[in-house]
């Protein structure tokens, strides 16, 4: 009898382990959107030597690398995601939420920001402070 | 003001215009020749304008319908041509022909607009 629910309790531990491994696998997903331009898309025709105009990217994206690299930081690599989606990619249409949003607030809806795919942030880049409350609140 | 408005939306290029580096797109000289055109013949009733999605993303995304085009086609559905909101060139450039004859239909259009409203004044 004693036996029998050692091997029960022992099975229900396994299985609780198990359970928080698995729930250390799964890091919170970051998703910015924005958009991004690169001089690889650089005219029609390309510019021969390849040194002329700008290579423009998201004018976010210095601000928002800063931001990821401090939360990083704090969660490690493991627990925290980030992907960035460019809004002229045809992918953008799996998104329909933010679709929506782009749609409504135009160009002033940049970037946008999810967490867990859940839209967070709309038009800025929101402060450490302010990610830092957000990803705890689904972690 | 302008009583029709044309817009050419345009993919990233090197530069405005896109007619910068050693070979310059023939096409972009094309085009930049028939703006250069249309104005001449059109004066002050027509403006054109080239959106650059560099410098006025915004307008790509205020003319929703060309984003959308963006969205399920890449950046190969570009250059889009409107004129007065509608859609008429859509993967490559109108030519001189086909903006001519778009002007002038719309030209038309109003002209009689105009004269039903001056018959209805009369008829009051």
């Amino acid at each position: 009898m004693d036996e029998e629910l050692e091997i029960i309790r022992k099975r229900k531990m396994v299985e609780m382990l198990n359970r928080l491994k698995q729930d250390e696998r799964k890091p919170v997903l970051v998703r910015i959107f924005d958009l991004l331009l690169s001089a690889a898309s650089c005219g029609p025709s390309g510019c021969g030597s390849g040194g002329c105009g700008p290579s423009i990217m998201s004018e976010n994206l210095a601000e928002l690398e800063t931001l990821a690299y401090n939360l990083v930081t704090k969660y490690g690599k493991e627990r925290i995601r980030f992907e960035l989606v460019n809004i002229l990619d045809t992918s953008i249409q799996n998104y329909k939420d933010v679709y929506e949003v782009l749609r409504e607030k135009k160009g002033e809806s940049l970037p946008i920001i999810s967490i867990n795919g859940e839209i967070k942030f709309v038009g800025r880049v929101p402060t450490f402070e302010e990610m830092d409350r957000a990803i705890n609140a689904v972690m | 003001m302008a009583e029709i408005k044309i817009i050419i939306f345009e993919g990233p290029m090197c530069c405005l215009g896109g007619l910068c580096g050693p070979a310059p797109d023939p096409i972009l000289i094309d085009i930049q020749n028939t703006i250069t055109e249309l104005q001449k013949e059109f004066k002050d009733s027509v403006e054109i304008v080239r959106a650059n999605m560099i410098t006025n993303f915004k307008d790509f995304l205020d003319n929703w319908d060309v984003y959308q085009r963006i969205t399920k086609e890449g950046l190969s559905a570009l250059p889009i041509t409107k004129v007065n909101g509608k859609i008429i060139a859509e993967g490559s450039y109108p030519n001189l022909e086909m903006l001519k004859s778009e002007v002038e239909r719309i030209i038309t259009n109003l002209v009689k607009e105009d004269s039903l409203k001056i018959d209805a004044d009369k008829r009051r």
